[in-house]
């Protein structure tokens, strides 16, 4: 049974109950929201997440906590994930008395904490392999957070200074944030959200940003997104966005690059599952684009076809590795596998089939106390119930193969618009 | 039903909502002839495609379920794993599946041309890898001489040169149940099973898992175990050394088991939580190799970083916290990538949570010689190079595959 408190500050706790996943390790994980903050503190914010973990952990040893403890950042949200093992399940419960007053401005670990924390930031960064999304994205959100790339991204955090620092922090540290634990009962659901509560009501004014264009010390400057404050008006492109052909020379086995996007949903869309089929059909071994590109001619040696979806808004992606002479075909395949969804269609087995792949890729996800926790969260960010990731199977089992092939046409259609 | 001959090991997973499944036959690139090498990965490929039908399990007429999971396979020097992921309602079917492996395996010249091509791009993809390139470097230096030393992807002279009918007479000879087992991992399972052929013990006891001094491969390396057999070709004395594209360098050695230790696998974890460098392991017939790749412009400057993460392992260990940091870093860290079901397969167990603290004297005691014995250039075999550099302590990210373990 999950059970969920939303305090009159904002703060929203989400818990299940201990015996409702008996995994071997239990977490508790806690974000802030990204929505409406300033660009830099969502460029600063992985960066803060780290300074975050490795202040909690410092609290929880010295509270006699075994716990580990990770950074969390994602597009939507930023903040930290402990673990304890089972039999000390009840440790995780002080995460939130442990974050608290790290999230304060003046908070900034001591010693080569900051260099420690940039330094793994980074690495994480540079290691990303959604980095080939940037120009997707880009060309999908604009001035969006969820538009941001790899590149700047990288820039601001070998770049910001103490004071980008304590400002980043000021401003996540005055959004209510959301608690999520995998093993805690409605007592102790209350008892954090009341401790979080009376957290925020005790912090400082957060300074003011520095305008509008925060990257100023880069002498990188994006334009403010009105995006950025009023939610997910990312519906400015019709519909797939197709880069490349686009090959790299490098030496004799020169390799070709291919990529298509695609507008999506927001976490919260109806239509997602419906979406998800469709892209599950396109991709994976037993995917029609694997069939048609690699099993049948070996065009591709890596290939990928899959949809993400946000608090606000969504994408889907097509990505192909494959000899540079082979990217004429590699496109027509595409193309032509693209219109076969959005007209004719999958067969029922072949939905049956991509519904079963997605369900059990689900269930593998929230196998870990950790991924069911962080997952948790996300959802709530998306003003969603956490108790809807146990519906998630449930839900997909309804579509019916028409609606695959309508939810396809309108967001994987004809009209398709090139760029690079 | 499980085919005669096939031993079925049974792992309860409490409180899994999926059934994991892996196959492992004993036949790798170790097996191989000079003129096979590449069979034993290129058959992976065919069996999924021609003797699973592509690996799909549920679905199917008569199925109960909407189908779709996949089985995945990858293979290793010594075995070959077939792994699929279902929910329980579809355990039997998958069953089903798996053990077509076992049928007589028909290629068409077609299918075989197709699949030769398909592990040709495979290798083209894995050989822009410098993690890759270094791997295979340091194996072949190791093991230089014996049936370890070429990579598990072959080489592409022989395999262009193979038949279908070569190809369906190995796999007749190595696909066999008595020459493998099965693992099923899940909760309230109820494996079909011939009861005079099939072995299903309890869920082998982890034992010391949680305090660390389990066997656990890092990295993808397939290892099913050790086999009783043959003993291993000695190894390089000394360790190896190797470089790749002028900044990478990697060190390797192998070992006894016994002499390796049961907190080997736990030092692995505890060296990369103390100081990112990653330094893996795979568990061959008796013995363990161990390998770490820096980058580094030569090898005394990877010598130094190496000996420097190690010591500060060491001394992290035997810090006055040392236990409650190898508790929090490593052993939980550890216990929740067990939590998957597919690992409990992969391990044939399921941790149970030891209350016994993991012994950091030890683990700090192994550590300790593996700065002294990972990366010595002056015993080593080591390549050209200057010295006077300053090593760059950074793991190789992107390897798809340790140099015996390719999925398939």
């Amino acid at each position: 049974m999950m059970s969920r408190e939303r305090a009159p500050s904002g703060v929203v706790v989400a818990a299940l109950d201990p015996e409702d996943l008996p995994t071997a390790v239990v977490a508790a994980t806690l974000v802030v929201p990204l929505r409406g903050l300033s660009r830099s503190t969502v460029l600063a914010a992985p960066l803060v997440a780290d300074l975050w973990a490795a202040t909690v952990a410092e609290a929880a040893m010295r509270a006699g906590a075994e716990v580990a403890v990770s950074p969390v950042a994602a597009v939507d949200f930023a903040g930290v994930t402990v673990e304890a093992v089972r039999a000390r399940w009840a440790d995780v419960h002080g995460l939130p008395y442990w974050f608290s007053p790290t999230a304060l401005p003046t908070a900034l670990p001591a010693g080569d904490a900051v260099t420690r924390a940039r330094r793994t930031a980074l690495e994480r960064a540079e290691r990303d392999e959604g980095r080939w999304s940037d120009r997707i994205r880009a060309a999908l959100f604009g001035g969006h957070r969820y538009g941001v790339g790899h590149a700047e991204r990288i820039a601001y955090l070998r770049a910001c200074g103490t004071g980008d620092l304590l400002r980043a922090m000021g401003e996540l540290a005055a959004a209510p944030p959301v608690l999520a634990m995998s093993a805690a009962d409605g007592r102790t659901a209350a008892e954090c959200a009341a401790a979080l509560s009376a957290a925020i009501a005790t912090r400082p004014s957060v300074p003011p940003s520095e305008g509008g264009s925060a990257l100023s010390s880069e002498g990188v400057s994006v334009p403010p997104s009105a995006l950025l404050s009023e939610g997910p008006s990312v519906s400015s492109l019709a519909g797939p966005i197709v880069e490349g052909p686009d090959s790299t020379a490098a030496g004799p086995s020169s390799r070709g690059h291919y990529l298509v996007g695609a507008k999506g949903v927001a976490l919260g869309d109806e239509e997602k599952f419906a979406l998800h089929i469709a892209w599950a059909v396109l991709g994976g071994r037993e995917g029609e684009l694997d069939r048609r590109l690699r099993h049948e001619d070996a065009l591709t040696y890596s290939l990928a076809a899959f949809s993400r979806e946000f608090a606000e808004g969504g994408y889907g992606l097509i990505y192909g590795a494959c000899r540079a002479d082979a990217l004429e075909v590699v496109t027509e395949r595409v193309e032509e596998t693209l219109e076969w969804l959005a007209s004719a269609g999958p067969t029922a087995a072949m939905v049956d089939s991509a519904k079963e792949r997605l369900i059990i890729r689900q269930m593998q996800a929230v196998q870990s106390a950790r991924g069911f926790t962080e997952r948790m969260c996300g959802y709530e960010i998306a003003g969603i119930s956490a108790g809807r990731i146990l519906d998630y199977p449930e839900r997909l089992e309804r579509v019916h193969a028409a609606q695959v092939v309508e939810a396809a046409s309108r967001f994987l259609g004809s009209d398709v618009r090139i760029i690079g | 039903m499980t085919p005669p001959g096939l031993q079925v090991r049974r792992v309860r997973h409490p409180g899994a909502r999926l059934a994991a499944l892996r196959l492992c036959v004993r036949v790798g690139s170790a097996d191989e002839s000079p003129a096979e090498r590449g069979m034993a990965h290129l058959l992976e490929h065919l069996v999924v495609r021609c003797a699973m039908g592509g690996g799909r399990v549920g679905g199917r007429v008569g199925g109960g379920g909407g189908g779709g999971a996949l089985v995945g396979a990858a293979t290793g020097k010594e075995h070959t794993a077939y792994t699929v992921v279902v929910r329980p309602r579809d355990v039997a079917e998958a069953l089903n599946v798996l053990t077509l492996a076992f049928e007589p395996l028909a290629v068409s010249e077609a299918v075989l041309a197709a699949e030769l091509a398909a592990v040709s791009e495979e290798r083209a993809h894995r050989e822009s890898s410098v993690a890759w390139r270094l791997q295979q470097a340091l194996f072949a230096a190791l093991w230089h001489g014996t049936p370890y030393a070429h990579p598990v992807l072959g080489d592409p002279s022989a395999l262009a040169a193979l038949t279908p009918g070569e190809v369906s007479e190995f796999h007749a000879r190595r696909y066999r149940p008595d020459l493998a087992h099965l693992t099923v991992a899940g909760d309230g399972l109820d494996i079909p099973a011939r009861g005079d052929a099939v072995s299903c013990g309890d869920a082998v006891s982890c034992g010391d898992a949680v305090s660390c001094g389990d066997a656990v491969s890092c990295g993808d390396a397939v290892s099913c175990g050790n086999p009783v057999g043959e003993g291993l070709p000695a190894p390089a004395p000394g360790g190896v050394c190797a470089s790749e594209a002028g900044e990478w360098v990697g060190f390797a050695f192998a070992e006894e088991t016994a002499e390796a230790g049961e907190h080997h696998a736990a030092a692995c974890r505890a060296v990369r939580a103390a100081t990112g460098l990653e330094v893996h392991r795979l568990d061959l017939r008796g013995h363990v190799c161990t390998w770490v790749m820096v980058r580094a412009r030569d090898a005394r400057a990877a010598h130094r970083a190496v000996t420097a993460a190690c010591l500060a392992a060491r001394d992290r260990l035997l810090a006055g916290d040392g236990l409650e940091w190898l508790r929090s870093r490593v052993v939980i860290p550890e216990l929740r990538r067990r939590d998957d079901v597919a690992v409990s397969a992969a391990l044939g167990a399921f941790p149970e949570q030891s209350t016994a603290p993991p012994d950091t004297s030890a683990l700090a005691r192994l550590i300790g010689a593996w700065s002294e014995r990972l990366a010595e250039p002056a015993t080593a075999t080591a390549p050209s190079g200057a010295s006077g550099a300053t090593g760059e302590l950074s793991r190789v990210s992107g390897a798809s595959g340790a140099p015996s373990g390719v999925s398939g």
